[in-house]
This record gives structure tokens, sequence and C-alpha cells, in this order.
């Protein structure tokens, strides 16, 4: 492998282990990065294409059920951005293979509308319509044969493991001054994505580590002290907010904080970066990202951030 | 006649703070002033535990403190339930962020006004919903006039474990777990919204304890203690 194209996306900071992602993309010779803002990733791209905010491009329209939505842009990019697919297609151009995205995304959208009997104006003048021939989703039940959950499928099987989801036990086990380190989200923010809005920087600047009281005391923490998370994969340096809602084997912390983006003047050295601290680990079977298996030791850190 | 009253389910608030940010873009606020605001609150010991979100701003009061020791008369009580400031007449005393029972009030060093939530006034008198209550991401919030049969908040005001705050046209619905107001206390750390539900439970509690002079009375107010508890666990904030 010797090149990589990054699209909205951020494996530094959210695929785990990030110290192994850069140096895995310093090995590439050619990283590009298309983004709408600076990320993890982007900062060891050798090209970064920015691409436009959501409110200033036309995205490809979405359809559930009965239901066609679009999103359109409400303002003219502000700077010398340009939507996603118009980079694609600029890449094709360059490539030699432009013919086989030679259309705009208007002509897209309007293709995919033709047998709906709506055309992209109407589309865009409503921004929902419904499609009376089509059925309604039905959320009664899931599309699978049962209409339900299956925990037994020939899929499963067919993918490598068994009928029957198992249980797998972690390879990691909070022991002696260990605790698992756990992750998830609050609803301030999005992902990795938002911390450096100002609207939304102001309400959560930053996460803090969730402790059990027990946990904290063992280790002379009191709330709102700086603490340090480390393991094998890294050390975090992030507040400590010791409350009863949480396992006193384990420790909590938001995702997508501790932004090593200088670029991203409010959110950059804020709070911890949870992917720093996990494997990358990819999940048997179903190929997702495995997040959670990792233990870390926590201590009071001294001196500023 | 129209008397606006407000209703935050907090049962399914998700802490998201939507509410703040549009309220922040709808009256031109500093991102690090907000009208109304979301605190986590916390109750319990683990594993039996109890995490939610509590909002804090102005409840609108039927007698306003603030309007009452507003030395220029800026702040005034309208008939529909707003209350409202007007800036031009705001000198900047600060009288009504002391007077404010709920810590509401906001000071713009810029405009050296306190300013506060108008319920957006200016939006229900078009026909509008307020900011808060149009960008609330699960329905959470719910203004409506209490003199139209026909409105929304009769349905909303009648859900169950949903107190009315004292003096104000403003009604919460608890989630089902809080049990005390010495767990509000723990976990709203001296806002406002302490003095909030001390003006709702200790009424009630004087009211029960009196009981034996009529008990027809103490078993309304039992009533009404254990609708606020709403039957959840105990977690020793009694």
């Amino acid at each position: 492998m010797k090149a990589g194209i990054f699209f909205r996306i951020n494996p530094v900071k959210s695929s785990g282990d990030s110290a192994r992602w850069i140096k895995a993309l310093q090995k590439l010779e050619l990283v590009v990065a298309i983004d709408t803002q600076m990320s993890e990733t982007a900062m060891y791209a050798h090209y970064v294409l920015p691409e436009s905010h959501y409110l200033e491009r036309m995205d490809v329209l979405s359809v559930v059920g009965d239901t066609i939505s679009i999103r359109q842009p409400v303002i003219k990019p502000l700077y010398d951005t340009k939507p996603g697919y118009e980079i694609i297609q600029s890449l094709a151009k360059a490539c030699g293979v432009g013919e086989y995205f030679n259309f705009t995304m208007e002509q897209y959208n309007q293709a995919q509308l033709g047998p709906s009997g709506w055309t992209l104006p109407q589309l865009l003048a409503k921004g929902v319509l419904k499609v009376a021939t089509a059925t309604p989703p039905d959320y009664s039940k899931l599309p699978t044969q049962s209409g339900k959950a299956e925990l037994v499928h020939e899929g499963y099987a067919k993918s490598g493991g068994t009928r029957v989801v198992g249980w797998v036990p972690p390879k990691t086990q909070p022991e002696g001054d260990r605790l698992r380190l756990l992750h998830g989200h609050q609803a301030v923010h999005s992902n990795g994505y938002t911390q450096n809005v100002p609207a939304l920087f102001a309400r959560m600047p930053e996460n803090v580590l969730w402790i059990h009281p027990k946990t904290a005391s063992a280790r002379g923490i009191k709330d709102g002290d700086l603490v340090e998370v480390a393991n094998e994969f890294g050390k975090e340096r992030l507040k400590a907010k010791v409350t009863e809602g949480i396992r006193p084997d384990c420790v909590w912390m938001c995702h997508g904080f501790g932004t090593m983006v200088p670029e991203q003047r409010l959110a950059f050295g804020k709070g911890a970066n949870d992917g720093a601290l996990y494997p990358i680990l990819v999940t048997p079977v179903s190929g997702a990202l495995g997040q959670g298996d990792a233990t870390v030791t926590v201590r009071k850190a001294g001196g500023a951030k | 006649m129209t008397r606006y009253a407000y209703f935050i389910d907090l049962s399914i608030c998700a802490g998201c703070e939507s509410c703040t940010v549009a309220c922040q873009n709808k009256n031109g606020l500093d991102p690090n002033l907000a009208y109304t605001r979301i605190h986590r609150y916390e109750a319990g010991t683990y594993p039996d535990m109890l995490g939610t979100f509590v909002v804090n701003q102005c409840l609108h009061c039927d007698d306003p403190p603030c309007a009452q020791v507003c030395p220029t008369g800026a702040t005034q009580k309208t008939a529909e339930g707003p209350v409202v400031v007007e800036y031009d007449q705001c000198i900047g005393c600060k009288y009504c962020m002391v007077a404010c029972p709920y810590d509401a009030r906001v000071f713009d060093e810029e405009k050296n006004a306190a300013r506060k939530c108008t319920e957006c006034a200016d939006r229900l008198a078009v026909g509008r919903k307020p900011a808060c209550v149009e960008t609330c991401l699960t329905g959470a919030r719910i203004i409506g006039d209490l003199d139209d049969p026909k409105s929304i908040i009769h349905e909303a005001i009648k859900r169950p474990n949903t107190i009315q705050m004292a003096g104000t046209g403003f009604y919460f619905r608890l989630p089902p777990q809080i049990t005390s107001q010495e767990a509000l206390a723990d976990g709203t750390k001296g806002t406002g919204v302490v003095y909030a539900w001390q003006s709702v439970l200790q009424p009630l509690g004087q009211l029960f304890m009196g009981g034996a002079a009529a008990a027809l009375l103490a078993s309304a107010a039992a009533f009404a203690v254990k609708s606020v508890k709403g039957g959840g666990a105990d977690h020793g904030h009694e």
C-alpha cells in the first residue's frame, strides 16, 4: 500500500491507537484528506482538499420508505472549498476516468428522482416529498426473515463465526491498579467534529474522566483534579469527575476531545483523546471497529497541562 | 385572554443543550451568556444511581421579584405571562439579579444590561413558538395558552409526575426516579432550581404536618407528595 485517500473520516482520532495510525500515515508515499475541517488525519496528509460545509453544498438525496428528502445549500461557500463530489470528479478527471463522473449533483439527483414522478425543483422547494405509490417504512418489525433481531443466523456462520452469536471474552481485564477504559458520547457534540464550534465549545469545552469515589480516593484524586490516564498505547490528561455514576473498576470519558490540531484554535489540547488509549481492533464477523478492550492506570497529574 | 404556561418534560430531556444554543442565536447572545441552562444532576450511590438533567431559566413568576425591585420599571410582567425587559431603561444596577430566586438573569457587559429570557414574547405575538421549543430535539419543551381549550398544554401538564412551580406558570415533569428535594439540591449546587423545588415541596410538607387538623387536606397533600415522588426507588435522601 502506497497511498491513502481519507474522505470525511479521521481514523487517527476515531479508530484506536492514534500513535500507530500516525506512524502508518507517515510511511505512505501519498496521503490525501478531504474534509470540512483540519482533522488529526488531515494534519498528516500531503494534500488537504477542503470540502464545503453541509450548509454550503448539495448532497445525494435520501430515501426512507416512501419519503424522499434532500440536503441543499442554504448559503454560498464562505471559503475556497468544493462539495465532496466535485473533488472526487476532479480527481477522476486527473486520473483519466473523468467520463464516468461526467454529471452534476443536480443531474444525479434528478436521475434518482425519475421513477418517483417528482422533479428536482419540486424537491428543492419542499425539502421532503412523499411518493404515493411507494410503501411507507414499517418500524414495527425489522427487515429480517423473522422480523426480529436475530441472534441465530446462517450469515454469521458464512462470515466466519458461528450460527449463534456467542460471547467472546475481552482480551483485557481490570486487575491490580488497572481500570477498564470505557467511552461514549454526550448529546452536546457530534463525534469528533464539533469541539471547535464556538457555541458548542462554550457548552462543553472538554471531556472529563468519570471515576468512582472509592477508586478516586484510593489514588488521592479529588473532583476536578487533573489526572493522567495511561497504558501501553498512550498517555492522556484530563480533569477527573468523581461520580457514583460509574463502576468502581471502570473509568469513562466522552469521545471526540483531546484535539491535536492547532488550527482548531478553541478545541486544541482540550480534554483527552480516548482513541489514543485503545488498540486497533477489528471485531470478528461484523468487521466493525472494536472499542472498549483496554485497561488503563489513572494517577493524579502534577502541574498544568 | 391569553395566559401562557410552559412545560418541560425532564424525563425525556437528552441534555443536548440545543435550547441554550438556539436561544443564544435568537437573542444575539455571546456563547458564554445563556438564558436557559442545562445541569446534569446525579443522586444515589452506585449501582442504585440516577443521572438526569434539570433546566435552569426564568420561570416568568406571577409576581416577579425582579420587576418589584427594578428602580426604573425596565422589567415588566405582561398580561399574557412573559416577564420582559425594556433594555433602553435598564441602568445595569443588577438589583434584579440579586432578587431573582432562580439565578435566571445574565449580565451583558457590552450592553450594560441584566438580560433574561422573554419566553420569546415577540415570536408568541406572531403565533410562533419560542426558539427553545422549536428546536427541542425530543419535544420536551411545550408552551401553550391555558385559556385556549384546544392548546396542547392541557394534555402536557396532566402527564404523570408533573409539578407546577409555585407562583409561576411553569411546569416540570420530573424523571420517575426523582425522590426528594435534597437530591435535587445536591444536583443543582445552589442554583435557583433549589429554591424552586423548595418553594414547591415545602408548602406541601407543611400542609402534611398540619394534617391532623384537616384529614382531607392531609390526604390530598400526601397524594401530591406521592405523585411528585412517582414511586421511584428511595436513594436515602429523605
